[in-house]
């Protein structure tokens, strides 16, 4: 890396507040909405609501929080408004919380050796954390909900007085915050503290309708196996979307399947065929979708065992319901 | 557009205050936002303008609205007062449309009166519809105490708070008939101090244990004068019947520093989790009492043993779902809150060991004691095997001993002998749930290893 591009703690002190509500608003205006829109439908489908609406929040300098189950497509959607808004170079920060994550990877410090030997202008001697780096920018947290309370607090510290504290250099740093999560019912997460929250805006992103999924399923499915010149039958995705409703209607599971698991049975299956030398089975996808979604979905499963097999008779129902709709069948 | 909007969501604010689910209406900053977010979704260009008011709103209060029901049902009133609000602004005519703007403070006095005395009479509905909400809230299973307390004050809440959500649920409890008004006023339990060294001897019990226990003392780092509060049983006798003598030549009256109150080192202080099996198996008599009443009794004498030591003790109720009825509190100074909040404690539902510890871990996670303890009691089979392993594992990974102890004929001992391999606890099965309560103390035993 050029340590040229590494930001010096002189620089970072004379940094001057910015608002971020009119950096991003004119952004928006400048593009267009509807050019957003075609941006971000480069890669999501279905959404144009959603992004109005994380829009909306950001144009008021409002922070959003993107909240919906594991594989639909959260932290792509961000993402990939944040790289269309386009603030700078790059465009956004991204950090994949965890709990063991400290307030000090967030701010960045000063490596006090470094400082010592060559002062506090060296590229070295304060590196910033991302916090500081997404000055004018969007900060992307992916799976905020992570955060444990004491990161959790200076992220706060940053978000209401636009200043972090490293060693008591005050540094001014503004940005918006993209967030995502997983609803609050999952295990293994914190809680936000009300105070956070409070200054988040809730976008929930839910399973789309059938008809979307079966779009994007196609769409997505068939990316992953065009090079190698193969297609995805149409009574796959059809009974792909089926299961898809199916599990996602199911009280039973705590954990519903995701889009992702359900692009990689259907292309998965195809391969496999492939690597056998015949033409892809239904056969094929239900032992696919045993392989891929086992171990997404969380549910009162007693074994592994157990989850297999029902994955495998709600497969079955999938079918049955593909079959009454009319959808041609052949092996 | 933008004072319509305001107007609105001011109308909305007072909705939701004299609702009498919601416990606080939300912040300022997000009603400010809520509108501005409005005004620029609507600049955006939308289809369904109401639809539209309603979710951005939503989207907006939704983290600051506080309300004493489930997260989905909280959007649902948020939403419904919206919807509301936008129904009589559509209503009212023009020139009434900005009463909102100072109506709060307009409103004549004899409203916030009438506010009030309704909110005292919805209290008693009120707790009503919680137990009722939360008790029957589906197929999800029936739900134990804290679930209900928690539908109240939030799980890590001070143990005084859930003893205050207890007494607005209480009498719900007994009109539900999940706890007869005779069982509450049990009398109380004698403190035997004498049956502190029983530890070790156990007649009716088979125990299996993967390290051998060992009953070191506490230490004593430091001492301090008596205060208000301070356990008797801490009193260091020797040194304070030396004062009083030496008082007592002088001639001069006992004072409160005379008495010396041993101070117990923080390393060998330990954090208890026990959590509780509620399934409804545990109403199953046992020699003319049942095993619910047996467990309550039992617990209670260990929260009497404990309370001479500095230890900190959580209780975690779980049936098919588990939860904190009181996170990790000094036993030696919530004594009183934990044995009454103990009385209440009914049965009712499966049993899911995995939730447990799962619950277990989320209130370790808090603990920075050196030495963590969880003790599990159950007397049934298990959903979710394999889970509850997996959850014993990671709690041992951070630093917690598992012990359990099993009731009855029914329980899955298998299970519970590999969870307590992994959690490197003890198994205790007991024949007669008489017992409980030594099995409880061996179970604890296993701190000082």
């Amino acid at each position: 890396m050029e340590l040229s591009v590494v930001p010096r703690l002189a620089e970072l002190l004379k940094r001057s507040p910015l608002d971020m509500k009119s950096v991003v608003s004119d952004a928006v205006m400048r593009l267009g909405v509807d050019r957003i829109l075609g941006e971000v439908r480069k890669t999501l489908f279905g959404l144009d609501d959603v992004i109005k609406d994380i829009l909306s929040g950001v144009m008021v300098g409002r922070h959003v929080l993107v909240v919906g189950p594991v594989g639909i497509g959260k932290t792509t959607l961000v993402e990939s408004i944040a790289e269309t808004l386009g603030l700078g170079d790059p465009p956004y920060i991204e950090v994949a919380c965890h709990s063991h994550m400290t307030a000090t990877e967030l701010t960045g410090d000063i490596d006090i050796a470094v400082a010592l030997q060559s002062g506090l202008d060296h590229p070295l001697a304060f590196v910033p954390g991302p916090l500081v780096m997404a000055h004018g920018k969007f900060l992307i947290l992916d799976e905020i909900n992570r955060l444990n309370p004491y990161s959790q607090a200076a992220l706060l510290q940053a978000l209401q007085e636009h200043y972090i504290y490293i060693r008591g250099f005050r540094i001014r740093t503004d940005f918006i915050l993209l967030a995502t999560s997983n609803p609050v019912e999952y295990s293994g997460v914190y809680e936000l503290s009300e105070a956070l929250a409070d200054r988040l805006k809730v976008v929930e992103l839910d399973y789309p309708e059938k008809e979307v999924l079966k779009f994007v399923l196609q769409w997505k499915s068939k990316e992953l196996v065009s090079h190698l010149a193969l297609s995805v039958p149409s009574l796959f995705v059809d009974v792909m979307a089926n299961l898809f409703a199916i599990l996602s209607r199911d009280v039973k599971l705590e954990v519903g399947p995701s889009i992702r698991s359900a692009i990689y049975s259907l292309s998965t299956a195809i391969t496999r065929a492939l690597l056998e030398k015949r033409e892809p089975s239904i056969a094929d996808l239900k032992r696919e979708v045993v392989n891929n979604m086992g171990s997404v979905i969380r549910g009162t499963f007693s074994s592994d065992r157990e989850k297999a097999e029902y994955l495998a008779k709600k497969f079955d129902e999938a079918i049955l319901m593909s079959r009454k709709s009319g959808e041609q069948w052949k092996r | 557009m933008e004072k319509v909007i305001a107007s609105l969501f001011l109308r909305v604010a007072e909705i939701l205050r004299d609702d009498p689910r919601v416990l606080y209406p939300g912040s300022l900053r997000s009603y400010i936002y809520a509108v501005s977010d409005v005004t620029a979704r609507l600049s955006l260009g939308v289809d369904d303008p109401e639809n539209v008011i309603v979710r951005i709103g939503v989207q907006n209060l939704v983290n600051s609205v506080k309300a004493a029901v489930p997260h989905d049902e909280k959007k649902r009133i948020i939403e419904d007062a919206i919807r509301k609000a936008l129904h009589e602004e559509r209503r009212a005519p023009q020139k009434d449309r900005y009463y909102g703007s100072h109506g709060l403070a307009d409103r004549p006095n004899q409203h916030k009166v009438s506010h009030h005395e309704r909110v005292r009479a919805h209290k008693s509905s009120r707790s009503g519809e919680i137990v009722r909400g939360v008790l029957y809230a589906g197929d999800s299973g029936f739900a134990n105490l804290a679930t209900l307390i928690n539908a109240v004050v939030g799980p890590m809440a001070h143990i005084r708070q859930k003893l205050e959500a207890l007494y607005t649920v209480r009498e719900e409890l007994h009109k539900a008939g999940l706890i007869s008004r005779e069982e509450v006023e049990y009398p109380s339990l004698r403190l035997d101090v004498s049956k502190r060294s029983v530890v070790a001897e156990q007649a009716s019990t088979i125990k299996v244990s993967t390290h051998s226990t060992s009953n070191m003392p506490i230490s004593i780092v430091s001492v301090d004068h008596y205060r208000p509060g301070s356990p008797l049983s801490a009193v260091d006798l020797l040194r304070t019947s030396a004062n009083v003598s030496r008082k007592n030549m002088l001639g001069r009256p006992i004072e409160d520093r005379d008495i010396i109150i041993n101070v117990y080192g923080s390393a060998d202080v330990s954090d208890i989790v026990v959590a509780l099996d509620v399934s409804g198996s545990m109403k199953e008599y046992s020699r003319g009492m049942s095993k619910i009443g047996i467990s309550k009794k039992a617990i209670r004498g260990f929260i009497e043993y404990l309370a001479a030591t500095g230890d900190r003790l959580s209780l975690i109720l779980f049936n098919y779902r588990a939860d904190i009825l009181w996170t990790l509190f000094p036993v030696y100074r919530y004594k009183r809150e934990m044995v009454e909040l103990l009385r209440y404690i009914y049965a009712g539902g499966g049993t899911n060991i995995g939730e447990a510890l799962a619950k277990s871990a989320d209130v370790f996670k808090a603990s920075r004691a050196v030495q963590k303890h969880l003790i599990l009691i159950t007397d049934g089979r298990t959903i979710n095997a394999d889970v509850a392993v997996n959850r014993a594992r990671t709690l041992f990974r951070t630093g917690v001993t598992i012990s359990a102890i099993s009731i009855g004929q029914g329980s899955d001992d298998d299970l519970l002998k590999r969870i307590v391999r992994h959690g490197s606890g003890t198994f205790v099965k007991i024949s007669s749930i008489f017992d409980l309560e030594r099995a409880l103390k061996i179970g604890a035993s296993r701190r000082y290893m």
